[in-house]
């Protein structure tokens, strides 16, 4: 039984050669511009936004929750309430990217703008998309380009593999799931957990989005939870609970009395796609 | 550092580890636990259940099977590798019947296990086994037995073990509360493996799987009903011990 090299070669990759013609009109049309975030409101959010003195959507608190562990815990514990979608942000026109208001399923990758009925200044962004690096300013641009964010707080949950975490301390005796947090200048309070220690940094759309608020002097504060599985696991979603201690989450919680069985729905949405580990 | 030592699985690392062994040792807690019981007459295999979807049939998702009419075998890890494992081990039984005319002792199947994990970390080309196996029987002699496998290769006897998610918590909790009394009966054996899972199961005994071997007998599967009453019985011990400790404090 041949094998192939064990060295993680062997893959063989067709280089194409600029010495031989390829067919012209096939390669202008694939190589579209590299695309860029699109925000799209709700017709009543358009309205909203047309009747306001500033072309905005007045907002005290914005919580941009990005990947399934970060959506699930909103979702359990704050989206029980009473929601309206305002609008989604679409990255891109392939095949699979969703770019309409109908699939709300929590599994879906979606990108919605939510508003709490009861706290319509609160505003939160449920990100389940992979928004591709080359969209993610241009996503993050667009995410504030029609929301007043003089006055708000932006907190923003996210989750990474625990072996993406670099520490003198080895993880074993670490216990995992944990959360770290990042703050902006401007907000003057402390995060619920420690600080993100050197050299872990944060990556990706949170880091796009905390650098934004930076910028613009917007108090904001990233919680970050490490955990040991690709798959959404209860231990990773409840790690966030200390979060609805802080600002700007805990004006804003109401006590969710299913949240046990959301969760479990939640986790066994996605689990049941899982047949790889027994 | 380890990232330039752990692609392929011949290579040491300047410290002596080998990654993708023990990469594939974090594989297997990636699926869900198994834990098993040595009594004195029973063997206990308990395993939690994985939810399975509406359309899928529950038969073909099973953690817990059959190497021989004597041996039997839980394991954690990718499906899969453990499917090549099986159909191997199952084969190595047959073929020791007829060869030796005496069924396999347990150390022998176990062993063969492990020397089959072990020569694909050894070899250019493969990944190791990303399972870690409990196997449980009887040897002809009746002395019953529990082995566990892991996937660097090595195997060693014990009284009570778990594998996979949060095995540590359920090894824990089999230290504290395995005793040879406990070993002495059948009941109280599978109370301890039950138990012992639902240190870390989610939710009920919906999703708790449970077998029992007895010398001479074949495996036994344990029905809904049947778990259901032991944890009624489970139940009741804890409600009993809560009330004494309520009576001693305020006496």
């Amino acid at each position: 039984m041949a094998a192939p090299l064990g060295c993680g070669y062997g893959d063989l990759v067709l280089a194409s050669s600029r010495a031989v013609d390829d067919d012209e009109e096939e390669e202008e049309g694939s190589q579209n511009p590299s695309p860029s975030a699109v925000l799209r409101w709700s017709a009543q959010a358009k309205q909203e936004i047309s009747e306001s003195p500033n072309d905005c959507i007045e907002c005290s608190a914005l919580i941009v929750s990005i990947g399934p562990v970060a959506t699930g815990f909103i979702h359990t514990y704050l989206l029980h309430q009473e929601t309206e979608i305002l609008g989604m942000i679409g990255s891109g026109l392939s095949e699979d990217t969703c770019n309409t208001f109908q699939q709300t399923s929590p599994a879906d990758a979606t990108c919605f703008l939510h508003r709490l009925k009861s706290a319509p200044s609160v505003i939160l962004c449920q990100c389940n998309v992979d928004v591709p690096p080359e969209m993610m300013f241009s996503w993050t641009q667009q995410l504030f380009s029609c929301i007043n964010i003089r006055n708000t707080y932006v907190g923003i949950l996210a989750s990474t593999p625990v072996s993406e975490y670099r520490s003198s301390i080895s993880l074993s005796d670490v216990t995992v799931p944990f959360l770290r947090g990042l703050k902006t200048n401007q907000f003057h309070g402390k995060p619920v957990c420690p600080y993100l220690e050197q050299p872990n940094t944060a990556k990706g759309l949170p880091a796009s989005v905390l650098t934004h608020c930076q910028v613009y002097r917007v108090p904001a504060v990233l919680y970050m939870c490490y955990s040991d599985s690709i798959y959404v696991e209860i231990p990773a979603i409840k790690a966030f609970l200390p979060v609805l201690k802080g600002t700007p989450f805990r004006d804003i919680v109401q006590e969710n009395p299913h949240a046990d069985i959301t969760l479990r729905k939640l986790v066994e949405l996605r689990a049941l796609q899982n047949n790889l580990y027994t | 550092m380890s990232s330039r030592y752990d692609r392929a699985i011949t290579v040491f690392s300047p410290d002596g580890h080998l990654f993708q062994v023990e990469y594939a040792q974090e594989a297997v807690k990636k699926g869900s636990t198994a834990v098993g019981v040595r009594g004195k007459d029973i063997v206990v295999l308990g395993v939690e259940k994985k939810a399975i979807a509406k359309l899928q049939d529950e038969r073909t998702v099973r953690k817990i099977c059959l190497l021989d009419d004597h041996v039997a075998m839980a394991f954690a890890g990718l499906t899969a590798d453990a499917r090549i494992l099986i159909n191997r081990a199952r084969v190595e039984c047959q073929s020791h019947r007829l060869t030796v005319e005496d069924p396999v002792t347990l150390e022998y199947i176990t062993r063969y296990i492990a020397t089959l994990k072990q020569r694909y970390t050894q070899s250019n080309g493969r990944r190791p086994f990303g399972i870690s196996c409990l196997i449980v029987g009887f040897d002809y002699d009746g002395t019953p037995h529990l082995y566990q496998t892991d996937p660097s290769g090595t195997h060693h006897e014990w009284k009570a073990n778990a594998t996979g998610r949060s095995a540590k918590t359920v090894r824990e909790y089999l230290e504290k509360h395995y005793t040879d009394e406990v070993a002495d009966s059948d009941a109280e054996s599978i109370k301890l493996a039950l138990k012992a899972l639902l240190e870390v199961v989610q939710s009920g005994s919906k999703n708790v799987e449970l077998a029992v071997m007895r010398r001479d007998e074949p495996l036994k599967m344990l029905s809904v009903d049947e778990i259901e009453k032991i944890m009624a019985e489970v139940e009741k011990e804890k409600e009993e011990e809560a009330e004494k400790k309520k009576k001693t404090k305020t006496s």
